[in-house]
């Protein structure tokens, strides 16, 4: 189930401030950049660009990721480390690598404008203030869903058309222990929200959930990302922490191997050898 | 506890080797590096006097820049003796895990003083930032940074300062109570010695070092 707080119930004028809030460049310190300025909604809410610029011009740390069906999502960012969609909306809005403001700040510019100061009234009862934009905004991700492609046809309704049979045949191998892609991407969401170390690097420049926990086992370790709208997502893969996945890159299990033989952290799955149908 | 109200001044105060501390002045460390501390901030939490006549609430949570000088702050309470003053360093875990979007530009815990990690959702407890040369003798210009920053829950930590003298609060008179914190033995313990050279950024991602940091912060404070 999509995971709303008791104290921010999903109503219809907090998600219309949201979905305003959300086209905004206000939020940003220079007026240049929305949230949609990298989380493009005919991209799945996601970036075309491994990583995204910020209103100073430098990258930000990681891929932008796809904002769909958040709302099941139990912890934020790729390393976890925020719990809930309210207070994810105050990292963008300050990190100098994005949008450098101040949502105080934001908050005092945007607050008499409309459509702000009526849906900020009818929504929570208040003028805008930073409790307002964090509330309205996480609101509005909480209706970005994905859940109505031909996969979902196919799998809830038994649509037996609804899949090609080269599609059929991919979704086959997609299931199997040959593969054991479903291992990690399962679930409605297509992920199953852990986070694991899939040997990407021998050294890591970004610790990853690490720097969360501290634990030294979790060096490396990102939450598994959905695979939903993948096709809309361009680089290949950008899905990654960081985005990168160059055509020539070894397969998953080589790399895997590779680093496992260096590295004690990094999760074992098993691969079988394919098998042709 | 004898009941009338009076009034505490809590000056937290910095100092270097016993003088008031200003910041991005040269000093030496124990290591004998050139030193300059350009910036240094930090929480306090549940700040109170403690003894005899009891217990004495001074404040909740507090955020302290000695970029601009002492911090004070003022409260009543109950007159009567105390012995002690006891403090948290960093935010108290429940406050450090509370939502920062519920404070107004100009409370302590507000996002606005740029002292949360928005990507761990918790505060920086201590921001101790500044250069450093490894020649003593050094003249010119000092470039290399150091930049430390505690947080997170593991890094909370409470004292107890038994005080030098007893400290009397009489109804209706101020009584002046200095908590103060050495910078010079920030870097220092009895057991332990950080060489800002080599060891000089702590960003939440390095506990043992943020822990060997908090370790010499609390252990460098003293009441006066």
């Amino acid at each position: 189930m999509p995971i709303v707080p008791g104290e921010n119930p999903l109503t219809t004028p907090s998600v219309r401030l949201g979905k305003a809030l959300f086209f905004e460049k206000g939020l940003s310190r220079t007026g240049t950049l929305s949230c949609a300025g990298c989380h493009f909604p005919e991209r799945a809410f996601s970036d075309t660009v491994p990583r995204s610029a910020g209103v100073n011009g430098d990258l930000g740390m990681r891929n932008a990721p796809s904002l769909a069906n958040v709302a099941y999502h139990p912890a934020l960012f790729r390393d976890g480390g925020v719990p809930n969609l309210e207070l994810q909306v105050l990292a963008p809005i300050h990190d100098d690598l994005e949008m450098d403001h101040d949502i105080n700040a934001a908050a005092g510019d945007l607050r008499d404008r409309e459509p702000y100061a009526t849906l900020s009234q009818q929504a929570y009862g208040k003028p805008l203030d930073a409790y307002v934009i964090t509330r309205a905004l996480a609101n509005y991700e909480r209706t970005l869903l994905s859940g109505w492609s031909r996969y979902d046809r196919f799998v809830h309704l038994a649509d037996g058309n609804a899949l090609s049979e080269q599609e059929l045949r991919g979704l086959d191998l997609f299931n199997s222990s040959a593969t054991g892609c479903v291992s990690c991407h399962s679930g409605q969401d297509l992920s199953d929200h852990a986070f694991y170390n899939i040997g990407q690097y021998v050294d890591y420049a970004d610790p990853g959930r690490e720097r969360i926990t501290q634990d030294p086992g979790d060096l490396g370790k990102f939450k598994v990302p959905t695979l939903r709208n993948i096709a809309l997502s361009p680089p290949l893969h950008a899905r990654r922490n960081d985005g990168y996945l160059g055509a020539g890159d070894r397969p998953l299990r080589q790399r895997r191997a590779a680093a496992s033989e260096q590295k004690p952290f990094v999760d074992t799955i098993h691969f079988e050898p394919h098998r042709a149908r | 506890m004898d009941g009338m109200a009076g009034q505490v001044r809590l000056h937290v105060v910095a100092t270097w080797e016993g003088q008031p501390f200003v910041v991005s002045q040269e000093h030496h460390d124990i290591l004998n590096h050139r030193i300059f501390v350009d910036g240094l901030k930090l929480y306090l939490s549940d700040v109170g006097l403690q003894g005899p006549s009891g217990n004495a609430d001074l404040l909740e949570i507090g955020l302290f820049n000695f970029g601009n000088g002492a911090g004070i702050h003022v409260t009543e309470v109950a007159s009567g003796t105390y012995s002690a003053l006891h403090f948290g360093l960093g935010v108290r875990p429940d406050l450090n895990m509370s939502d920062p979007s519920q404070y107004v530009a100009g409370h302590p815990l507000s996002v606005s003083n740029g002292t949360y990690w928005t990507w761990a959702s918790g505060y920086r407890f201590v921001m101790f930032d500044g250069r450093y040369d490894t020649d003593p003798n050094g003249t010119g210009t000092v470039l290399p940074t150091f930049s430390i920053h505690t947080g997170k829950n593991d890094c909370y930590t409470t004292r107890v300062l038994q005080a030098p003298a007893p400290i009397h609060v009489e109804p209706g008179d101020t009584t002046e109570v200095y908590l103060e914190f050495a910078v010079d033995r920030f870097l220092y313990t009895a057991t332990d010695t950080i060489d800002i050279s080599t060891e000089n950024q702590s960003h939440g991602n390095n506990l043992p070092l943020a822990l060997r940091f908090t370790d010499c912060f609390v252990q460098s404070t003293s009441l006066n």
